[in-house]
């Protein structure tokens, strides 16, 4: 059969139902092999998009995205998706053209060593020079990308392989080993955990990535013990949960904070110790002894010593960890610091602010909601004040931070669940960082809404320099922003502006009740800040507060 | 202060060029860096000494998180170590 359609088979048989791409002359004969197959194509308006759409229905479906560009332009233009998927764990397989193997090393038109490219940002890649390897590359590709802990895999594949004749022939498998849990160590956790007197717990992403919600909420109600979340972990408890503190870190709440710097046993469960979270390592919970649960073994003390640490399923070593605790002393501290540093909303403004917006949306959007955010201030306010049920909910670009990641992962994830309601949270500088995915979005008449904040700056730079650069603002100004409701419009996407906080609540009816996409341009103060903030190089319990007026 | 590793890698595409760019990435000096074949073609073993700030541990986990590496470790071996 030709190998080119032995891949569309391929993707069939790992259960690829929809894929994300952009042709080109070096994938085409994989994009004939897609004429009439069973596999929906998305086409995006760019790569980044195509990448980060797949990366998007990843985490919003559990599945492996799968991406499919050209060789040159079309490869690099996938090189920042593929990078957060890499930095956020997601299951990604690329799939790139590539010049023919006798042009290959000689500049040829749209060659690019996109295999060499991608090594620093790739859970692992293939550069296929035999058809006959297709059948091997493909099962590792799609089981490397998913197992462990989860990332982005490349096949980069070169325009003859893909349209040579070939009879795919039968390969070895692994065998998926179940080793046997560390039973010294969760033993020694166990006694570690029941003598603590101030224990808490720090969820991360990694409870979702290894499907571990349930188990956790079981031992976080078993025992008692506080939780606070990183920003992939929101949602491991939901956000009303009463042992719930809210994220810790750099943007993170005081409760959190003030229990991580005070706590005697911090539990981290599929977290990293990322220094967006840690603020400065040498004075990250000073008093505490550190039981670290992780999937990848390298990342356990690769940043802050532990006492115990576990590499192994989250599924299996969650449950043999509960137990019933005399903390009630410690619990009543961190609910008081909850309840005297809960979040405000009563900001004396009669303009927008974006904290009590989010909060009412929040309120009166479906519980089964997915939110895509971009990356900034708004990024840092849905994270403080949208309350997640489920951190599979909450599409955000952590590791990386990429600005206009929003939207083409909320087109992703539109995709993996059609009939669950999907709003995009973004900003005036991110949204216009992939705007053309508009275009997608009109193409296949998503219902996807927009939030967009517009402040007519880039917020989360314009902060920074305010604070810590002598109110010195640098190329942060965009006050020359197009008029988004305009643009929305040419893609026959209604929009609205408010700049009213007494226009909000209906704006929100409006955005929750429209039956297609909709998008919602809602003006805030351009002096607006994310608080608190944990200066650069300050421990967790230095954190700035401001005013709004 | 050098380390001395030991890796024994599949010789695949790449496989050489991942072992170079996480020791440089992660914040190892490359001293030497030594590559044969093994008895089976399909391998390579590689001995690399290298120097750094923090503990070579830190770069032996990430060799061992890289699909084409089958073995790492870390020779403490006197003699191992004048010969590399």
């Amino acid at each position: 059969m030709r190998a080119a359609d032995f891949i569309i088979q391929a993707l069939i048989n790992e259960g690829v139902d929809c894929l994300f791409g952009y042709p080109g002359g070096a994938i085409m004969p994989v994009y004939d092999a897609l004429v009439g197959a069973p596999l929906k194509h998305v086409l995006c308006r760019h790569e980044q998009g195509a990448a980060l759409a797949a990366d998007g229905y990843a985490r919003a479906s559990g599945r492996v995205g799968v991406c499919l560009a050209t060789s040159g332009p079309g490869a690099t233009n996938l090189v920042t998706g593929i990078a957060n998927a890499y930095m956020d764990s997601v299951p990604v397989v690329a799939i790139t053209g590539q010049v023919a193997k006798p042009l290959i090393g000689t500049d040829a038109f749209q060659e690019v060593d996109v295999f060499g490219i991608t090594l620093p940002v790739v859970k692992h890649s293939f550069l296929v020079r035999k058809a006959e390897d297709l059948p091997r590359v493909f099962a590792e590709a799609f089981r490397i990308a998913r197992e462990g802990r989860p990332g982005p895999v490349l096949i980069d594949i070169p325009k003859d392989v893909q349209l040579a004749e070939f009879s795919p022939t039968p390969f070895l498998t692994p065998v998926e080993v179940c080793e046997p849990l560390p039973e010294l160590d969760i033993e020694r956790a166990r006694a570690m955990i029941a003598s603590a007197r101030q224990p808490l717990i720090c969820a991360g992403g990694g409870v979702v990535i290894a499907q571990a919600v349930a188990e956790f909420r079981v031992l976080a109600e078993a025992t008692g013990i506080p939780v606070v979340s990183t920003l992939k972990g929101l949602g491991c408890l939901p956000a009303e949960h009463p042992q719930h503190l809210g994220m810790l870190g750099m943007h993170g709440t005081r409760a959190a904070n003030y229990a991580v710097q005070s706590c005697d046993l911090l539990l981290v469960i599929g977290a990293r110790f990322d220094d967006r979270a840690t603020g400065k390592l040498a004075e990250f919970a000073p008093h505490a002894r550190v039981i670290h649960l992780d999937a990848d073994r390298a990342e356990i003390g690769k940043l802050r010593a532990v006492e115990i640490g576990i590499s192994a399923p989250l599924k299996r070593v969650l449950p043999r960890l509960g137990m019933a605790l005399d903390i009630a002393a410690w619990r009543e501290k961190c609910a008081a610091d909850k309840r005297e540093h809960g979040f405000r909303y009563d900001a004396p403004m009669p303009g927008i602010y974006a904290p009590h917006f989010l909060q009412e949306l929040s309120a009166r959007a479906a519980k089964q909601t997915v939110i895509a955010c971009d990356v900034g201030q708004h990024q840092m306010w849905v994270a403080q004040h949208y309350g997640f049920d489920h951190p599979s909910r909450h599409l955000t670009s952590g590791g990386l931070g990429t600005m206009g990641y929003g939207l083409p992962a909320a087109i992703g994830a539109q995709f993996a669940e059609p009939n669950t309601p999907v709003i995009l949270v973004s900003g005036d500088g991110s949204f216009m960082m992939n705007v053309q995915e508009l275009g997608t979005i009109r193409r296949y008449g998503l219902p996807i809404k927009i939030v967009l904040f517009d402040n007519q700056m880039l917020g989360m730079v314009k902060q920074w320099q305010e604070l810590f650069f002598s109110e010195r603002y640098s190329e942060v100004d965009l006050s020359d922003n197009p008029d988004f409701c305009q643009m929305a419009s040419a893609f026959e996407i209604p929009a609205r502006s408010i700049a009213l906080r007494a226009e909000q609540a209906e704006a929100i009816a409006e955005l929750l009740a429209a039956p297609g996409p909709m998008l919602l341009h809602v003006r805030i103060d351009p002096k607006a800040n994310v608080w608190p903030l944990v200066p650069p190089g300050a421990n967790n319990a230095t954190m700035m507060e401001g005013v709004e007026s | 202060m050098s380390d001395l590793l030991y890796l024994q890698i599949r010789n695949d595409e790449g496989a050489l060029e991942r072992v170079l760019r996480t020791t440089r990435h992660r914040g190892f000096q490359l001293e030497t860096f030594t590559v044969t074949t093994a008895r089976d073609p399909q391998f390579f073993d590689v001995t690399l000494r290298v120097s750094s700030e923090r503990p070579v541990d830190f770069l032996s986990r990430q060799f061992g998180k890289l699909l084409d590496v089958v073995a790492v470790s870390e020779l403490r071996d006197a003699s191992l170590a004048r010969s590399a």
